[in-house]
């Protein structure tokens, strides 16, 4: 079923590859994604480290 | 429901089904490094990290590595929001024409949003991690470099790099702001060696790259006020810069090393500025021969004075940090072991 409020029209292509992207194109975007994956666990362990040295930090200065 | 919310819905009818299908990116992890501006990144680094050694405060090994890693991204992120604003002007220039953005590997709006989510997330970290001060003046730079720079100076005035350098000056205060929590005399001491040594260093650049600029419509020095008028304003900048230079000497930042850097890389600098006033550099020359292997540019025999300067500003500047990392760097590995 179309749902008229999107921009777009609904892909065309087959089901393996609703967009028709093409395979160099599909790597790039799971690359990406992985990137991206990547970067925010990264981010989360750095404010985890971080909140460690603070917390030590402060149980010296306690 | 109200008319206004009917007429603000898309309508079925008109939907248009003929819309060319959703566009999927091509770009992989190297362009958007790319935009980063990785070289511009690595010099941040080396004077961020510099400004960070020269507070000779402590500082946990953790919290200087977020540091600097937030004023990387911070810069990589202002890079890119600078490439995605200037896409049609970096299409038309040698040096800029293969970037992803006016390449068409990312659209400008992918480029803005990944500068943006970077300046956030840069900013909001050094906040938590590092210090308020630090993060308040990280905002400042990308703002004023991604905005006020890039927006408005670039194509606004030929002083655009002269002000718009106030923002590439600014991480050896940030790495100060960040290791000790203020920013003192010497801090900006170091902001204004960066900030003199910018117009000769890329004046000089813009000597042999004066078409593109002129091709682009940037109001580059040459481009405006013409040759002449640029070397004389390089030779000017390039005496403040020297005698700033060796500044740090009567401030205590500098040592011995620094003093030998300074005063030699002060006076080599002078003496190639003074060349460069009495050349022809700019001025429109006779087509020489064809360079024997491919260049970006083909340097002018009259202009190989200018290529000179630019080549040894960057040596100047990168001896000038390096002294003050090496001197600070080893009395706080003396001071401190692990710590800082």
């Amino acid at each position: 079923m179309t749902d008229p409020s999107l921009d777009l029209p609904p892909p065309k292509g087959s089901p393996s590859d609703p967009f028709g992207e093409g395979p160099v194109a599909a790597k790039a975007r799971r690359n990406r994604s992985l990137m991206i994956a990547v970067a925010l666990l990264a981010f989360v362990a750095l404010v985890f480290i971080n909140s460690i040295v603070k917390l030590a930090g402060n149980v010296h200065h306690a | 429901m109200s008319d206004a919310l009917a007429a603000s819905l898309p309508n079925p009818a008109a939907t248009d089904t003929t819309a060319k299908p959703m566009q999927i990116s091509p770009a992989g992890f190297g362009d958007y490094l790319a935009l980063l501006k990785p070289r511009v990144m690595s010099l941040v680094v080396f004077t961020a990290l510099t400004g960070l050694f020269c507070a000779d405060q402590p500082i946990h090994p953790v919290t200087a590595f977020i540091a600097i890693l937030c004023i990387t991204v911070g810069a990589g992120a202002s890079g890119a929001l600078n490439m995605a604003y200037d896409a049609d002007i970096d299409a038309l220039m040698k040096r800029t024409k293969n970037r992803p953005v006016p390449k068409g590997l990312i659209s400008r709006a992918d480029a803005t949003g990944f500068g943006v989510v970077l300046s956030l997330f840069s900013v909001m970290l050094m906040d938590l991690a590092v210090n308020t001060l630090s993060a308040a003046i990280l905002a400042f730079t990308i703002i004023f470099y991604g905005l006020v720079y890039t927006v408005w100076l670039k194509r606004a005035t030929p002083q655009n790099i002269v002000i718009g350098g106030a923002a590439g000056a600014l991480p050896p205060v940030l790495g100060w702001a960040a290791a000790s929590g203020h920013a003192p005399l010497n801090a900006w001491l170091l902001f204004a060696i960066i900030f003199i040594w910018t117009p000769p260093h890329f004046w000089a650049l813009s000597l042999y790259t004066t078409t593109d600029y002129a091709k682009a419509g940037v109001p580059m020095m040459p481009v405006v006020k013409g040759a002449k008028s640029t070397r004389r304003q390089i030779f000017a900048y390039s005496i403040a810069l020297a005698l700033l230079g060796v500044a740090p000497l009567f401030t205590g930042l500098g040592g011995p090393l620094y003093a030998v850097v300074s005063i030699i890389g002060g006076v080599a600098f002078v003496a190639l500025a003074l060349r460069l006033l009495l050349s022809q550099a700019g001025e429109k020359t006779p087509e020489g021969p064809q360079p024997k292997r491919e260049t970006l540019y083909k340097v002018a025999e009259g202009a190989k004075v200018a290529r000179d300067l630019f080549a040894v500003s960057i040596f100047y500047l990168f001896g000038l940090f390096a002294a003050l990392l090496i001197e600070h760097g080893v009395r706080a590995a003396g001071l401190s072991g692990l710590h800082l």
